[in-house]
């Protein structure tokens, strides 16, 4: 069993945004140091991995690994009706089959969801070195691929000395979008050496619903090789993205 | 053993049409394949999964292909289906898909190492068997989920095999006789072997469980392999003769003869401990079609375990007539299979015996046969033996005929009573023969048909028009209703030019004047008249001429319409035939059949 209080329901709702948009269902691990999420998206391109730790929320109670299998859609319903004061009590009992969401502002509401018996193979995250991490504001990261998008089912990332360059090509035109450390938009940047990769916009826009978590967006990626996408919460907890890589025509 | 072995044999096969050469490259293969996966590696070169009598078959909707495909290769929906629109075969649109170098990877391989080498047969007949038997709420994912994890790690070539076997478009044309001569020649040396081989096979109808068994209990164990029920056996057939003196002469002076009922041909096998099954002339099984049939057999036939074969027949519960096989087809669905019991009853013709009791009678001949079949069978109304007589004169059987005839029967199968006549399992021989009516087309005239809507073709006729929808005149209401779908008739240059022929005509809505349920690719505005010819003329809920007039929510639609290569551009679409005159020719053909 386990019950677990976040101050602000609203933080619930972007995470479960932020799974949905690659994922309809998948089982969050809850254990004594918090709960946790990593699911592949059904094509195999795209990972998520959440974790949001016990310091994460007002009071946290749980003994022992729980496994709560959701479908995200229905989940995301519910956290539609999330008040904009409300705390977020979710509880689940030993052997219930379901889990409680309480909103908890001027009244008490309370959801109830049925779980879902999924098999909870742990999937391992992608071990990838990656030569570039830049770290940028959420909202220019998150502009630059809306441009990207206006050509574009797919986008070209490169990274040189000082400088990241977001550009995409197609029959509807092209664009460029530079940024760079002289404008102050690139806040840090490890480099060992220049990296070059395309990615699906498809998948990087659903993956920038959770630029509304963080003001700063991490990207680590290498040429021709899975992009990672790092969001960091304010309150605490994480929500980590992998994006393999479309490969070059030849 | 990969699935790009199994891949490669389909290859080779479709590249040739010569049988001798079809059965090399199989006994090739054959020789390499391990024993334990020989039976599923034949119903796959059959297209299948297991042999037709086992209900389990598959043959997934396009439209999941074209999801799975999408999902596999992470391509658009829309994409793949332009590309299908395209190219008219979905198992290039895979193989093109996947071997596009210009493509989404996926994270798999960035962690695993398994990516290149394909799949195996094993897997994928897993897959297969999985997605076939799926059902219910959540199958269409669930097919969709076992069918893309396939195609994502299968090389372009296996997925380009895997997509034709599960959309049932498969197709490499070899025949059951081919692969049984694979057999002999790889498991044997030699095509000599073939007849037991061919015999086994006739009375199990399960090449597959033939193989293993020749595989991996040897030629012995096929010779001592006989009939049982479970397994339908292939039917015996007739040939065909007009005229009684010529059958008498045939059969050596003397014979039998019974009424050729028409009805739908079954096979009842009844096993010990209980369960009883009727098979199809074509091997499926139908028991779901007639629980009736399955109650009178229960009933009526005396045995611990047998196997008989007979004619269900529909009869008209207040006359006792014999209807028309039609009515029976009300059977052939899912749904309303409780009305249909009770609106045409089925009865039982049973003709033969071919498993009595733990005893494979198919090596009985004839006369002995049928003898035990009425020793076995307690007759009820329903349930009879077929009209039988023994004939000698050309008078005795020509008299028989024209009762048979009288009662609703299509003729008479006259049977050899010699010591000669055994049960020949999927042969056609001269121990049986037909006598029927000379073959007049149900319907008897042409009629003229407006088109009103057309569907893309595929495969050959990817690209072009290659089916139109046919509508009759309806001059009370002034509009066009739909009659059939015509596919056939066309030559390759009509089908060429369809598209430029009908393009003055194309809308992209349905007509005011067009009744239809059916949704075409195209639609057109009824202007061109063309000479069909058909079968007959059936009920069907599919077709809007002649709705409600005989049965309702049921139309009028022509079985089997062929384009006589008559355009009528003498005709405006307002002088093709009328709904009327398709019902009174539905009529007639009734009268005809019960006269």
């Amino acid at each position: 069993m386990f019950k677990a209080v976040l101050a602000d329901s609203r933080v619930w709702k972007n995470v479960i945004e932020s799974i949905s948009t690659l994922v309809e269902e998948g089982v969050f691990l809850v254990d004594p140091t918090g709960v946790r999420l990593r699911a592949m998206d059904p094509s195999r391109v795209a990972m998520v991995d959440m974790e949001l730790p016990k310091a994460t929320f007002e009071s946290f109670e749980c003994a022992t690994e729980t496994p709560v299998g959701v479908n995200f859609e229905d989940m995301k319903n519910i956290m539609k009706r999330a008040g904009s004061s409300e705390k977020l009590e979710l509880e689940k009992g030993d052997d219930e089959a379901r889990l409680k969401l309480r909103f908890k502002g001027k009244s008490s509401r309370t959801f109830s969801l049925p779980l879902l018996d999924l098999s909870k193979d742990e999937l391992s995250a992608p071990r990838i070195p990656f030569n570039v991490t830049i770290k940028t504001p959420a909202g220019t990261l998150l502009e630059a691929i809306k441009d990207a998008e206006v050509v574009s089912d797919f986008v070209k990332v490169n990274a040189e000395e000082g400088q990241l360059k977001i550009s995409a090509n197609g029959d509807r035109g092209e664009v460029d979008v530079v940024i760079t450390k002289e404008s102050g938009e690139i806040l840090s940047m490890e480099m060992k050496e220049p990296a070059h990769a395309l990615y699906s916009l498809t998948y990087l826009s659903k993956m920038m619903v959770a630029s509304g978590l963080s003001e700063i967006a991490a990207i680590m990626f290498s040429t021709d090789m899975p992009m990672r996408l790092d969001f960091n919460l304010a309150s605490g907890g994480k929500i980590v993205y992998y994006l393999a890589p479309r490969m070059e025509a030849e | 053993m990969r699935y790009a072995e199994l891949a490669e044999v389909y290859d080779k096969v479709s590249q040739t049409t010569k049988r001798l050469e079809i059965t090399d490259i199989l006994v090739g293969f054959l020789k390499e394949c391990p024993s334990d996966i020989i039976d599923k590696v034949v119903y796959l070169t059959q297209g299948r999964l297991y042999p037709e009598f086992v209900p389990i078959e598959l043959g997934v909707a396009n439209r999941l292909i074209i999801r799975s495909i999408a999902k596999a290769t992470a391509v658009k929906e829309s994409e793949v289906e332009q590309l299908y629109k395209k190219i008219g075969d979905l198992g290039n649109v895979a193989y093109d898909l996947l071997s596009k170098s210009s493509k989404q990877s996926t994270l798999d391989s960035y962690s695993t190492e398994t990516r290149g080498n394909g799949v195996t047969v094993e897997h994928v007949y897993e897959n297969l068997d999985r997605i076939a038997r799926a059902q219910g709420g959540g199958s269409q994912e669930e097919k969709i989920r076992l069918l893309s994890d396939l195609l994502r790690d299968a090389l372009p070539r296996e997925a380009m095999y895997i997509v034709r076997t599960v959309s049932g478009a498969l197709r490499l044309g070899v025949a059951d006789m081919t692969i049984l001569d694979a057999m002999a020649i790889a498991f044997c040396g030699s095509k000599d072997a073939r007849p037991p081989i061919e015999n086994a096979y006739n009375v199990s109808s399960d090449l597959g469980a033939v193989a293993r068994i020749l595989v991996e209990r040897g030629l012995g164990a096929i010779k001592s392999f006989g009939a049982s029920p479970g397994r339908p056996i292939r039917p015996m057939l007739a040939e065909r003769l007009s005229s009684p003196e010529e059958i008498l002469e045939k059969m050596g002076g003397k014979c039998a003869v019974e009424y050729k009922y028409d009805g739908e041909r079954v096979q009842i096998h009844k096993q010990e401990g209980g369960s009883t099954a009727l098979y199809s002339r074509r091997l499926e099984n139908i028991s779901d079609h007639y629980p009736d049939v399955l109650k009178l057999a229960g009933e009526g036939i005396r045995s611990k375990s047998c196997i008989v074969e007979g004619e269900i027949v529909a009869v008209d519960p207040d006359t006792g007539d014999l209807l028309p096989f039609q009515q029976l087809m009300h059977r052939r669905r899912k749904y309303g299979i409780e009305e249909a019991m009770s609106a045409y009853p089925a009865s039982l013709r049973l003709f033969d015996a071919l498993y009595y009791d733990g005893k494979d009678l198919t090596g009985e001949p004839y006369p002995r046969r049928r003898a035990m079949l009425s020793k076995i069978v307690k007759e009820s109304e329903r349930l009879r033996l077929a009209e039988q007589k023994v004939v000698v004169k050309a008078e005795e059987l020509e008299a028989f005929f024209e009762d048979a005839i009288a009662e609703g029967c299509e003729g008479l199968v006259a049977k050899s009573l010699g010591e000669e006549s055994l049960y020949k399992a999927g042969a056609r021989g001269w121990l049986w023969i037909k006598y029927k009516r000379d073959y007049k087309s149900e319907m008897n005239d042409t009629v003229d048909l407006v088109a009103v809507g057309g569907y893309m073709g595929t495969g050959r006729r990817a690209g072009n028009i290659g089916t139109l929808l046919l509508a009759a005149y309806d001059e009370s209401d002034d509009v066009f209703r739909t009659v059939c779908k015509c596919s056939t008739g066309f030559s390759d240059e009509e089908i060429r030019n369809m598209k430029k022929l009908l393009d003055p005509s194309i809308i992209p809505h349905r007509h005011g004047r067009v009744d239809s349920k059916l949704i075409p690719d195209i639609w057109l505005v009824p202007s061109k008249v063309l000479e069909i010819r058909g079968a007959e003329i059936t009920l069907s809920p599919i077709h809007t001429c002649g709705l409600d007039s005989i049965r309702k929510g049921a139309g009028m639609a022509i079985r089997f319409p062929r384009f006589t290569g008559k355009w009528r551009t003498d005709k405006s679409p307002e002088d093709a035939t009328t709904v009327n005159e398709i019902i009174e020719m539905y009529n007639k053909q009734l009268k005809k059949i019960s006269e």
